[in-house]
């Protein structure tokens, strides 16, 4: 009897084990539900007063260890983690508008003004700013700012920035500034422009009345912080799960240029994973987050207010981030010396596959990019059209599916320019040349007979290494070569001991201006020593020198092979006469241009893709997030531009308001103008006479650009209001608890 | 007045415990230096890569490098920095969080420990007190239904990854029946109102939950069942049960007494342990906790925070053991010092 | 000598299977059958490591062997995937039983039985590794060891955590036994501490240790599957962990795909029921009486 009974346990265990698995696995997918937001907000307010944002994209891991640190230049990167800081609170001197390349003049009337010869820099404020604690903002903040950094060696990172480029500072009167620059440089105002992130690529005002006081900068935490921005800080979890902001009603914006943004509240919260953001997307508790391509599509079937970048079309994926995703060659390490070698690794890729790889349901993807430019406009037409006739030298791919082609029409891209083709015998035919040779196994050997082994590196994480480098470790191993793959938390320091052979980096990029960002200007070989970024652009500084011109640090951990590089003459030319130039002089675009085709012919880097990201935002309480129609502003919740996107946010009918204005903030048409600096023989209080660079060579760029529109969207979308599938719980149900008594009564019959 | 020899032992155990402490801690420092992880590496090079922002002078990016070794007292020998941490261990003040610059450790600790503190005294004990009767009854009455139901129980649930298990979980509680928010909690001010018990219970259900399944029927249940199956076979429970003593009094006086010494002794390095977290829950559950600070800790290098969260863990696991090394005569009188 | 009585009893009684009990059988027998799954393996076509081989997140059918159990989201096979997961989370699992609960079991039995000095030493030693916080300490140890990582290193790593928790509970079940009556007994009858250790203690810690051993094998399973989430395992290798990982990174409970859930979850079921029968099953074995309970 106990011998049957036994028997029975089993299947059971086995049954009710399989039947729980496949219950809970399908039945949550038969379901949705419309569940009430318990928002970590004081009672009273409102789903509709708050817009919520996943603290993960602003931030890696969405929440940083202390949730009170607001001092932007503090040593560290907490202050990244505090949601709204650089984007709510902090404001830029200038904004770049990254859908066109234009300058917003926000803390200031007018463009940079430089003097002839590049070596003073004037500034011109606004008049009548204040500062949320009402202290009005003025030349003396901006000069203290200066001088704050430049007095404290211990701020790091803010002390070095100044005491590299700035000579003096000088108050001309409550409203002008003067930068004098150690050496003449039309980049700085960059330094001072808000393109990318915030800080620490540029500065921000600090207020003089708050700084001034305390004794211990290092130890100063600057909370709550004195605002420029439409945004204060509310209250702070003190585990920094979240952080509230709510609108600032006096901000100088408001009284100066009637910009009011809509939502009352912005609360920034941390989820922790891609599965819990989708689950609180799908129950309306969250109104915006990057998904990866692998999540996206599950909050795509989900949640049917979910907007990805062309609402719920094609194309979901937003491909306009300003890095290109490359493999970087630790080109002085034999045998990735060869130029051979890395264009026979290149050609052992194949790109269609990782286009699918990346692919989502509605067919976007990843934007195939085989320069180290980032693929929209003016790079898209100046550099990767521009230098077409150079690429098709190298094996670019001339029959492209068509799928891929149609993708890149509907981004306004070139779409004869895909990638290099997938040419396994020429890849062979290069190894043979430089004497390598097939094992009996298959593997390639070494001249010397050692078997062919690559060290690929990479972060962990979602920073957009996953899947390319598992699959391009897969292609190479298909091809025969020896993958060694190491995706490593501890990534920085394995860049730093320049022990690899291939790493996945993101030297490469730009934004929508004539220049190629500060790519190129560390590859002169006078920074081939200690305390350059060596290893981020893979040694080109370093590579033809001398073994012994090699910072002693990288030849004590790795055996430096002797290159002939002709051209290093010619590249630092470039990168001088690169340096020397104005961004917006159009001479650089030839210069730049020699410089892509250099990086071309020896292929230090393998550039795979512009990456494809997914910004949601959910339509159910907030409507008018950018999209490719209506991009009056770039989904890039990281870069404190990003204050320009929540500006077109208005909230939908669907949710209850109280104090969010209805309609979306306008920005005014003046304060946008064209970036060109100004270029004056004198101070801007003496004379108002402004002369403009004389060099004028017209370039003509061809651009279907879409234009800043702000609309209403009057079209009604009827939707059904999700329930629960109660006929299908009751099914479900019941026949568990038929199968359960059935089950029950076999055994006790069996028993008898 | 204690006897004489007992104070003796008293002194030994205690002198055993400041060793044991040391060595912990020792062990902890010379991992932590072996791993490849700079700090200030990751800050430089991660923050210029992450942002894209360059500095062109490299003699400056240097003096930088030198800068922040010095502010992050990481200058020096490894015998020099092994005495400034022992120095900062002695005093329990790690001084300035790397991480989390310019907090100090025990500021950010501070920020997280009554959290964990709540979630894991509060389940460790439940799922321990759970899993013991669960394996005394269940062997007791080996054979019967309730016995067989518990033990398929915990067979099913136990290997189940603890990733799906918190997912399905979330699935249940947060999705098809909304009854727990996935966004994290605001906790009222008032801490004597309904409410905070509300939103506690809110935050802490789910890992808590998680933690008294996987625990109790884990564990806790295999171990004590292994220990009471022994009991069993032993002549005096068979002279019990052959007395015909009532089921309730057998599980009472014979089963739980004796299973209860090594059990406590589990419990006790357990309590002990909660100071170090519970990564996975803490991840999983998005529970604030000190679980991810030291990982986030380990993973950037931070050596102070990671001292200090893992100083706390030590002595808490030392004293714990100890105080049951002291105990246990009182608890079993077979046991005497030797 | 004492441990040749207890091994040839051991043996002689495993041959004997009929008085093994039910539940040893079926445990072994399900085992058995995991194993030979897991044998499969050896077969395992080359180009199962390749990635997008097979069409993408393909469901089961019944056309080759690869897609029994369908494809994953990136174009490999779960039936292969499982078969080497299977072999290779035992080898981990193996590693760490076989490190840790020996070393736990000599020294707790040793410290245990000898008091003193030697007790006091290996007590020290111990808690010094019991006070370190084991994630933390596995975590530390996994990053420091990724250049070299393999199978048997990661066994090492995950024992590195567990022996003093056997040390510790065998050392409490030893200091229990030593004032019974029958060690009093032996004791005073002259026996060497050796000879009481394998023929009076050891016996009654056996059904302990096996318990233990399988307990440590299903927590070392346990332990790869968390460090796998946190990426910390080798996750070029098939292991239940690494499949775990994948099925998190593609998010593919999600997305619905239970084919590829289902199979690694069902495995460690599966493994659990087994090994803890086979455990039960000794027990009994070990304990005659156990048996009459019923």
């Amino acid at each position: 009897m106990r011998k049957n009974w036994l028997k029975h346990r089993l299947s059971i265990y086995v049954l009710v084990c399989n039947f729980i698995l496949l219950a809970v696995l399908t039945i949550p997918n038969s379901f949705t539900v419309t569940a009430m937001p318990q928002l970590p907000i004081p009672p009273g307010i409102p789903r509709g007063d708050v817009l919520v944002i996943e603290n993960g994209v602003v931030c890696p891991g969405g929440w940083g260890p202390d949730p009170y640190q607001f001092n932007y230049y503090q040593v560290g990167w907490a202050t990244a983690c505090t949601g709204f800081l650089q984007t709510g609170c902090g404001s830029p001197l200038w904004y770049m508008n990254l859908t066109s390349g234009e300058l917003i003049l926000w803390l200031t009337e007018k463009p940079p003004i430089y003097s002839t010869d590049y070596k003073t820099l004037w500034i011109m404020l606004r008049k009548g700013i204040s500062w949320s604690d009402g202290h009005p903002f003025t030349a003396d903040d901006l000069i203290f700012t200066i001088e704050y950094c430049r007095k404290y060696p211990e701020l790091g990172l803010c002390n070095v920035r100044i005491t590299t480029n700035v000579e003096s500072v000088r108050k001309l009167d409550d409203y002008t500034v003067e930068i004098k620059l150690k050496e003449p440089n039309p980049y700085y105002h960059y330094e001072w422009t808000m393109r990318h992130y915030g800080w620490p690529v540029n500065f921000y005002v600090i207020p003089k009345h708050v700084f001034e006081k305390i004794e211990d900068p290092v130890k100063y935490k600057f909370y709550p912080p004195v605002c420029l921005g439409p945004y204060k800080i509310v209250d702070a979890d003190p585990t920094g799960k979240w952080y509230l902001w709510e609108r600032l009603e006096n901000w100088w914006g408001t009284k100066l240029l009637g910009i009011k943004p809509s939502p009352k509240y912005i609360l920034f919260v941390a989820l922790g994973s891609q599965e819990r953001s989708v689950i609180a997307m799908a129950n309306n508790e969250l109104d915006f987050t990057e998904f990866t391509s692998e999540y996206v599509r599950i909050i795509m079937d989900r949640n049917p207010y979910a907007w990805a970048w062309n609402k719920r079309d094609f194309p979901w994926a937003w491909t306009r981030d300003e890095g290109t995703r490359e493999l970087v060659f630790n080109i002085l390490k034999y045998p990735f010396n060869l130029t051979e070698v890395r264009w026979a690794l290149t050609y052992a890729i194949d790109y269609k596959v990782i286009f699918d790889a990346y692919k989502t349901p509605d067919g976007s993807s990843i934007v195939p990019n085989p320069l180290p430019v980032s693929r929209f406009y003016p790079l898209e037409q100046l550099y990767v059209s521009g230098l077409k006739t150079e690429l098709m030298k190298y094996n670019l791919d001339t029959t492209p599916p068509s799928y891929i082609q149609d993708y890149l029409r509907v981004l306004g891209l070139d779409d004869a320019i895909t990638w290099y083709k997938h040419d396994l015998e020429k890849a062979e035919e290069l190894l043979k040349s430089v004497g390598f040779y097939r094992g009996s196994d298959g593997k390639w050997r070494l001249p010397d007979g050692k078997i062919f082994e690559v060290n690929l590196i990479s972060l962990p994480g979602a920073e957009f290494s996953f899947p390319l480098v598992h699959i391009v470790a897969d292609q190479w191993r298909r091809f025969g070569v020896d993958v060694k793959l190491e995706v490593i938390e501890a990534y920085w320091d394995r860049v730093y001991s320049h022990t690899w052979d291939v790493a996945f980096e993101w030297p490469g990029g730009g934004f929508p201006t004539l220049d190629w960002w500060e790519t190129p200007r560390e590859w002169h070989s006078k920074n081939c020593v200690p305390g350059a970024r060596l290893p981020w652009v893979g040694y080109i500084m370093c590579y033809g020198l001398p073994p012994e011109k090699i910072p002693e640090g990288v030849r004590k951990n790795i055996e430096v092979a002797k290159t002939v590089f002709p051209d290093r003459e010619k590249l630092d030319n470039l990168v001088e006469k690169y340096i020397d130039t104005p961004p917006w002089d159009p001479r650089i675009v030839d210069i730049v241009k020699d410089l892509l085709s250099i990086h071309l012919k020896y292929k230090f880097w393998i550039t795979v893709f512009s990456p494809a990201r997914y910004m949601v935002g959910n339509s159910y309480c907030w409507e008018g997030w950018p999209t490719l129609k209506e991009r009056y502003a770039e989904p890039k919740p990281y870069c404190s531009s990003f204050l320009f996107t929540i500006l077109g946010l208005k909230p939908s009918e669907r949710c209850p308001i109280k104090e969010s204005t209805t309609e979306p903030a306008k920005v005014p048409k003046g304060l946008t103008v064209e970036l060109k600096p100004l270029v004056s023989e004198y101070p801007p209080t003496v004379t108002p006479t402004v002369i403009t660079t004389p060099t004028m060579i017209t370039i003509t760029v061809v651009e279907e650009r879409t234009r800043t529109i702000i609309s209403t969207i009057t079209t009604k979308v009827v939707e059904e209001v999700p329930t629960i599938d109660w006929t299908l719980l009751i099914t479900m149900a019941l026949v568990t608890l038929v199968i359960g008594a059935a089950g029950g009564y076999l055994i006790r019959a069996r028993k008898k | 007045m204690l006897p004489k020899h007992l104070i003796k032992y008293f002194l030994f155990r205690i002198l055993i415990l400041l060793a044991t402490i040391f060595t912990a801690f020792t062990i902890t420092f010379v991992i932590l230096k072996i791993m490849p992880i700079d700090i200030v590496n990751n800050i430089i090079a991660r923050s210029m890569a992450v942002t894209g922002a360059a500095l062109g002078d490299p003699e400056a990016v240097r003096r930088m490098y030198e800068i922040y070794y010095e502010i992050f007292g990481l200058k020096g020998t490894f015998i020099e920095q092994y005495v400034s941490f022992l120095n900062r261990f002695l005093t329990m003040d790690f001084g300035i969080s790397i991480l989390a610059r310019p907090a100090t450790v025990q500021e950010v600790i501070s920020y997280r420990l009554p959290w964990t503190v709540a979630l894991l005294v509060f389940s460790t004990i439940l799922s321990w007190v759970i899993g013991n009767i669960i394996g005394a009854v269940v062997s007791l009455f080996e054979g019967s239904k309730l016995s067989n139901i518990l033990q398929s129980l915990a067979i099913i649930l136990y290997p189940i990854p603890y990733y799906v298990f918190a997912l399905v979980l979330i699935y249940i509680f947060g999705y098809i029946i909304p009854l727990f928010s996935l966004t994290p909690i605001r906790l009222p001010s008032n801490i004597f109102s309904l409410e905070f018990i509300i939103t506690v219970f809110r935050a802490m259900t789910l890992p808590a939950l998680s933690i008294i399944v996987i625990g109790a029927l884990g564990w806790w249940f295999l171990s004590s069942r292994a220990m009471a199956l022994n009991i069993i076979s032993e002549d005096f429970y068979l002279y019990g049960e052959i007395r015909g003593l009532p089921k309730l009094h057998l599980l009472k006086k014979y089963l739980l007494k004796n299973i209860l010494l090594p059990q406590i002794t589990a419990l006790s390095i357990n309590l002990g342990t909660i100071f170090g977290g519970a990564l996975l829950t803490e991840i999983l559950f998005n529970y604030p906790g000190l679980g991810t600070l030291l990982y986030q800790a380990v993973n950037a290098g931070d050596y102070p925070l990671v001292l200090g969260i893992v100083s706390m863990s030590i002595i808490g696991v030392a004293v714990a053991t100890c105080i049951m090394d002291l105990l246990y005569p009182l608890i079993d009188p077979r046991i005497r010092y030797r | 000598m004492g441990v040749r009585l207890v091994v040839q009893g051991l043996f002689k009684n495993i041959i004997k299977t009929r008085k093994m009990g039910l539940k040893f059988k079926a445990g072994a027998t399900i085992f058995f059958v995991i194993m030979i799954f897991g044998l499969l393996s050896f077969l395992t076509p080359h180009y199962h490591s390749y990635w997008y081989h097979f069409p993408q997140a393909h469901p089961p059918s019944l056309q080759s062997v690869d897609f029994i159990f369908g494809t994953t989201s990136n174009g490999r096979s779960v039936f292969w995937s499982l078969t080497n997961a299977i072999v290779n989370s035992l080898i981990i699992a193996v590693v760490t039983s076989m490190l840790a609960c020996h070393i736990g079991l000599i020294i707790g039995i040793l410290s245990g039985i000898k008091g003193g000095v030697i007790d006091k030493i290996m007590m020290f030693l111990t808690d010094s590794f019991i006070a370190i916080p084991g994630l933390p300490l596995t975590i530390m140890l996994a990053m420091i060891l990724k250049p070299i990582i393999n199978l048997f290193l990661l066994g090492v790593i995950i024992s590195i955590i567990s022996w003093p928790w056997s040390a510790r509970m065998i050392r409490a079940i030893t200091l229990s036994l030593r004032e019974k009556d029958f060690v009093i007994f032996a004791k005073f009858s002259g026996m060497s501490t050796w000879k009481i250790i394998f023929s009076e203690i050891f016996p009654h810690i056996l059904g302990f240790h096996a318990t233990n051993i399988i307990n440590t094998m299903l927590g070392a399973i346990g332990a790869e599957v968390g460090l796998a989430f946190l990426g910390l395992s080798i996750i070029e290798m098939d292991t239940l962990g690494t499949m775990i990982y994948w099925i998190q990174r593609y998010g593919a409970i999600l997305q619905n795909m239970w084919w590829w859930v289902v199979p690694p979850i069902a495995t460690l079921i599966l493994l659990f029921l087994s090994l803890y029968l086979v455990s039960t099953g000794i027990q009994e074995f070990l304990n005659p009486r156990l048996r009459r309970v019923k």
